[in-house]
């Protein structure tokens, strides 16, 4: 579903994303592991086409996505580290309005509510303005716009940073629910442990390179660790 | 799409408190005027219309006299305001509304409101043309500035760009959004400005002045939108919001404040107008010596005393069966009718020059060519003062010959010192009856003015699909 081939970017002679090859099918969560300017942001906004690529090529559902970049996001959701919702729209309203640009202006409103409940958002919150929102709702209302848009594809970026441990296991809950409805997901992230708990694969990055790759079933958590951070001090 | 984009930001614009608490004092500040105007309206129309009842009323009473001594007394036209000016007074307060006329000299319009006002007044006649030209722009610089750059800073446009729509599509929704929000804000203005006008011209003027008050509104929606245009171009081609704010402010204080100035000043170098000293004394040069220098007062006067001499078969003034100072009255009123036609049409002429320069500056100030529209439908521009004093003038003449005609053919050089006519005579010179032009006439001269308005609007509109097209998401 999530294809890069070769996929490349320089800054000015710096390389933010190295040759990277990565293949993500249906159901699998593949977690981008790597400290921070290691080229997981980069190759999210490549999948998203927010930058264009130096060499090779990201495709979404075998589409390439710098030549149909419209047709490649109706495949898929982003998440980022903070959904960026507006705030004196009620979260209702944004789901409605997140939905219909993706081309889904045909939800009814109790349909739209049932995302809600199914995100596990309060159905009388649904109806308040986003500003009143905590961060782990706004979080929701972005599983539940995925939801709404029936995304092939999730790109997620840091999106438990900042969750309390409630919220965060939440959020991990509905990704395997999603995931458990056939969704490939990307998701960069500093968090070993909801790496390994939540991702079918790991992923580690280092200067735009993927230095590492392995399917958390063959990993302890711990070992996960040591893994990740031998790679950090070479 | 483009209907949910512009629902969206129509929604989260009217929620938003700064929004509403600046429109509420724009509108605030719009009421203040109209009634500011409708005030100074109604005072001058009322002083405006009783003195011209007056000047007509003291010429029936002026009892019996000799016409051309009729004619020395003479009467006062005034310029009536028209409804439309309580929006735009535009060059009222500079032009003057009151004209003598009089035997022998076309008098300037005097009377200017400006000359009786305090400093204060000067600095600025609070209109709702001037609410509208000056301050809306800011407001809507205030609604467009951070609609793209503002988006991309909170990190609304990666979600919204996640979503699969074109930024074009955006831009568009937004045009058509925050458009939906100016043109709301507008509507009860043109209602209010519908009603004040409707109130003080009766119902029969009604159809010119609202064809007139819908030219406005439409100036002033052009106008705004283009604004709109702008600012949202701006912000989506600008890498910060405060950076869209700042290109924005200046092009408000450039086109709106700036500009307006500098073209006036250039265009008073390049169309000079002389001092009331030098064109008094080059008409005065002229009657006396004639147009060409060749053909002085006494030989006009030589000349055609032998012309009604021979038609009449006579040899000698007293004999004439008429008064021939009637007919000389009115051959120098003539020769002076040619003098004028040629200094005032030279000095109407460079009055037009200044205007044209000044309109076609419009090409790089929307406020320019609204502004022009603007005085231009409410009747207060310099077009609109020409033709006032254009009409006066060939009511003095005709009024002049009639008097002269009256003096020559009814009296003879023995009966002249003591003719006299009254009350009679009086009420057969005709009233002045000054209509303004119809909108017709005004429409053939705002073309340019309104399509470069125009023209701005789709350069803006253009200019923010094209900046959107290509705006950066991060």
């Amino acid at each position: 579903m999530l294809k890069a081939i070769e996929l490349s970017k320089h800054y000015n002679g710096t390389r933010a994303l190295d040759s990277l090859d990565l293949e993500i099918g249906e159901g699998e969560v593949y977690c981008l592991l790597g400290a921070n300017g290691a080229g997981k942001t980069t190759t999210i906004n490549l999948f998203l086409n927010f930058v264009e690529p130096s060499g090779g090529r990201a495709l979404i559902n075998g589409v390439d996505v710098s030549e149909h970049p419209l047709e490649t996001k109706k495949y898929l959701a982003y998440i980022p580290e903070q959904v960026n919702l507006y705030k004196n729209l009620s979260g209702l309203e944004n789901l409605q309005y997140f939905s219909a640009l993706a081309g889904r202006d045909d939800h009814s409103r109790e349909e739209l509510r049932g995302f809600f409940d199914e995100v596990g958002l309060q159905r009388e919150a649904a109806d308040k303005w986003v500003a009143t929102y905590s961060k782990g709702m706004r979080q929701k209302v972005g599983i539940a716009i995925a939801l709404a848009k029936d995304a092939k594809a999730l790109l997620l970026d840091e999106p438990t940073s900042g969750l309390d441990p409630k919220a965060s296991n939440e959020f991990s809950e509905l990704l395997k629910k999603l995931s458990g409805n056939g969704a490939a997901i990307l998701m960069a992230t500093h968090d070993l442990f909801r790496a390994k708990d939540t991702g079918t694969r790991v992923g580690i990055m280092k200067h735009g390179k993927l230095v590492a790759e392995m399917t958390t079933d063959e990993i302890g958590h711990t070992d996960l660790e040591g893994v990740y951070l031998e790679h950090m001090s070479e | 799409m483009i209907l949910t984009i512009a629902k969206k930001e129509f929604a989260e614009m009217w929620r938003d408190g700064r929004f509403r608490w600046s429109a509420l004092i724009v509108f605030l500040l719009l009421v203040l005027s109209l009634s500011f105007g409708w005030r100074s309206f109604s005072l001058a129309q009322e002083e405006l219309r009783a003195a011209q009842e007056d000047s007509r009323r003291t010429w029936l009473e002026q009892g019996n006299r000799n016409p051309h001594s009729a004619a020395h007394f003479g009467v006062y036209a005034f310029k009536q305001k028209t409804p439309a000016a309580l929006i735009d007074p535009g060059l009222d307060a500079y032009s003057g509304n009151s004209i003598w006329v009089e035997a022998h000299y076309q008098n300037p319009a005097r009377n200017r409101p400006i000359e009786d006002s305090t400093s204060l007044q000067r600095f600025g006649e609070l209109s709702a043309a001037g609410v509208i030209l000056f301050l809306l722009p800011l407001l809507v610089v205030f609604l467009t500035f951070d609609s793209f750059a503002g988006e991309r800073e909170r990190g609304n446009l990666r979600e919204t760009a996640a979503s699969g729509i074109a930024m074009r599509t955006l831009a568009a929704g937004k045009l058509l959004g925050i458009g939906a929000v100016i043109f709301i804000l507008l509507v009860p203005i043109g209602l209010l400005g519908l009603a004040a006008v409707a109130f003080s011209s009766g119902i029969g003027a009604v159809a010119d002045e609202a064809a007139r008050l819908a030219a406005m509104f439409v100036t002033y929606a052009l106008y705004l939108f283009a604004f709109l245009g702008l600012g949202i171009a701006v912000s989506a081609w600008a890498r910060s919001s405060k950076t869209a704010l700042v290109v924005l402010i200046g092009f408000w204080v450039f086109s709106a404040l700036l500009l307006p100035r500098i073209v006036n000043e250039i265009s008073a170098v390049a169309y000079p107008v002389p001092t009331a000293q030098d064109f008094w004394a080059a008409v005065d040069k002229d009657t006396k010596e004639g147009i060409d220098g060749h053909d002085p007062q006494n030989k006009r006067t030589k000349e055609l005393e032998e012309r009604v001499l021979a038609q009449y078969g006579v040899t000698k003034k007293e004999d004439l069966p008429i008064n021939f100072s009637g007919l000389s009255l009115q051959a120098s009123e003539e020769h002076a009718n040619r003098v004028y036609d040629k200094h005032y049409g030279e000095l109407q002429e460079r009055h037009r020059g200044q205007k044209m320069m000044v309109d076609l500056a419009g090409l790089l100030s929307p406020l320019i060519a609204a502004r022009s529209a603007s005085m231009g439908f409410a009747g207060t521009d310099v077009h609109h003062q020409q033709h006032f004093t254009g009409e006066v003038e060939r009511y003095r003449r005709d009024l002049q010959k009639m008097l002269n005609e009256d003096l020559a053919f009814n009296s003879t050089a023995k009966t002249a010192s003591t003719y006299a006519v009254g009350r009679e005579f009086w009420e057969k010179t005709p009233d002045l009856d000054y209509q303004r032009p119809s909108f017709g006439w005004v429409a053939a001269q705002q073309w340019l003015s309104t399509l470069l308005l125009a023209a701005w609007v789709l350069a803006a509109f253009g200019a923010a699909l094209s900046a959107a097209g290509r705006t950066r998401i991060d």
